[in-house]
């Protein structure tokens, strides 16, 4: 049920930015706005008209975008772009590092330009609406549950998945 | 309903349920509806080969002709179109008109379909490249007419399940074809394509020992039109998956995720190749 929802609704992510100090959880579209172009630059990978296009999209976009949702803008701007292109150069930037593929659990991946700071994220099972979000008690849980088996934390993962509390009907 | 799924069980043990006037009519209908059609797109078809541009008319012919056999065809998602090696799921002869109207696939076919008359020739415009089942020492040179048909821009479907079923249940996944992705072409992914039927599957899928002809009498009699939706999903990489099981494997996991997702309910095991009903033959009156 939850797959047909969540590849047909669009889904977008809380632009407005909460703090919520006592529990310090930060909530919402982190600061950013990562110039892929500028990073493809950087990293010395070739930038074409297409990618440049593609690069543009997936920098604008602020709710974790599948490939057809890239495809369908980019394809606004630049009718000649194909969805293979576009595969391909999210491909490309994925190999490079700047750009990161998540799979949120309804059959698509989905791309969000990789972060400078780390977040979480929480999705809505019902809308696939995606959550931004920090929580430093949870980034402490975590290196101690690490540290506990022996490790030392380099990276993690963590997705929730959830129901509005409010959601009508 | 009883009385239909009655029928829908007759046919699939062979024993067709004679058709009415107005089934008849539709026949027609039809038929000529598809004549006219091949009338239409076949001589052009030819002229642009005679012009050496690439013809679109096999793929409007399909598009039209799943049209006439009462399709109502809906895409979701994109097809890649091009350097493309389409698998998908597999329930009848209308999946060709579907997926092939709605990208301009070529397909993978048995043998037998080149010596069909009419259907061989049509399928032959329609660039098939056929596989005889049995010549296991013959299959590296169809994999390398694949690897040609592919090599040309082409895009290729297959139907790995290797038979048709009622779209209630995915059967396991025959690879000896996947072996044109060993190693991958440059450049060509592979998108795992779902056939949904919807409420018709049932009774659309060409299963147990009806014959083609009786099951093709029995669709195009068939009243009215039905949804259909070809799910293109999410395509990938070969060499991210490599080898051809591996390739199945992650191919058949996605069509039968995107399955369980349209139909709201897990898979059924296929058990339509010796349907029940050939057990439960009507009494005989003793003599």
């Amino acid at each position: 049920m939850f797959r047909r929802e969540a590849s047909n609704q669009s889904t977008y992510c809380e632009s407005v930015a909460l703090y919520r100090s006592a529990q310090s959880l930060y909530i919402g579209a982190m600061a950013r706005k990562i110039d892929l172009e500028a990073l493809c630059n950087e990293r010395g990978l070739r930038i074409t008209d297409q990618r440049r296009v593609i690069a543009r999209v997936l920098s604008d976009a602020e709710d974790h975008p599948d490939v057809e949702k890239v495809y369908a803008r980019a394809s606004a701007i630049d009718p000649g772009i194909s969805i293979a292109t576009v595969y391909r150069t999210v491909r490309l930037f994925e190999e490079a590092g700047i750009l990161d593929r998540h799979d949120f659990g309804d059959g698509r991946s989905r791309y969000e330009p990789a972060p400078e700071s780390h977040h979480d994220h929480l999705i809505d099972v019902e809308t696939g609406k995606v959550i931004e979000f920090v929580d430093p008690e949870l980034e402490q849980l975590q290196k101690a549950i690490a540290e506990r088996l022996g490790f030392r934390l380099v990276d993690h993962r963590m997705e929730l998945y959830g129901v509005a509390l409010d959601r009508k009907g | 309903m009883a009385d239909a799924a009655q029928k829908r069980a007759d046919a699939a043990a062979g024993n067709p349920a004679p058709i009415d006037a107005p089934g008849w009519m539709r026949i027609g209908l039809r038929a000529s509806g598809l004549v006219l059609a091949l009338l239409l797109t076949v001589p052009l078809h030819y002229l642009w080969r005679l012009l050496r541009i690439g013809s679109p008319w096999p793929r409007i012919f399909l598009g039209w002709a799943a049209r006439l056999a009462g399709a109502r065809v809906e895409r979701i998602g994109v097809p890649l179109k091009r350097d493309v090696f389409y698998i998908s799921n597999h329930l009848s002869w209308i999946d060709i008109l579907a997926i092939a109207g709605q990208s301009g696939t070529a397909f993978v076919a048995k043998e037998e379909i080149r010596a069909a008359p009419v259907v061989g020739w049509l399928s032959m415009l329609n660039r098939t490249v056929y596989v005889k089942r049995e010549n296991r020492l013959g299959v590296a040179d169809q994999i390398n007419q694949l690897r040609d048909a592919l090599a040309d821009n082409w895009s290729v479907t297959v139907f790995p399940e290797g038979t048709t079923t009622d779209g209630h249940s995915l059967l396991p996944f025959k690879t000896p074809m996947l072996r044109v992705l060993e190693p991958p072409p440059p450049g060509v992914m592979v998108q795992p394509v779902l056939l949904d039927y919807g409420a018709v599957a049932e009774e659309i899928g060409w299963i147990g020992l009806e014959s083609g002809i009786d099951n093709a009498k029995r669709l195009l009699s068939r009243r009215g039109s039905f949804r259909m939706r070809v799910h293109f999903l999410e395509p990938f990489y070969p060499h991210d998956f490599p080898g051809r099981k591996t390739i199945a494997a992650e191919s058949r996991r996605r069509i039968e995720e995107a399955l369980v997702a349209a139909l709201g309910h897990e898979l059924r095991p296929f058990a339509h190749d010796v349907g029940p009903v050939r057990y439960e033959a009507p009494e005989r009156p003793a003599p």
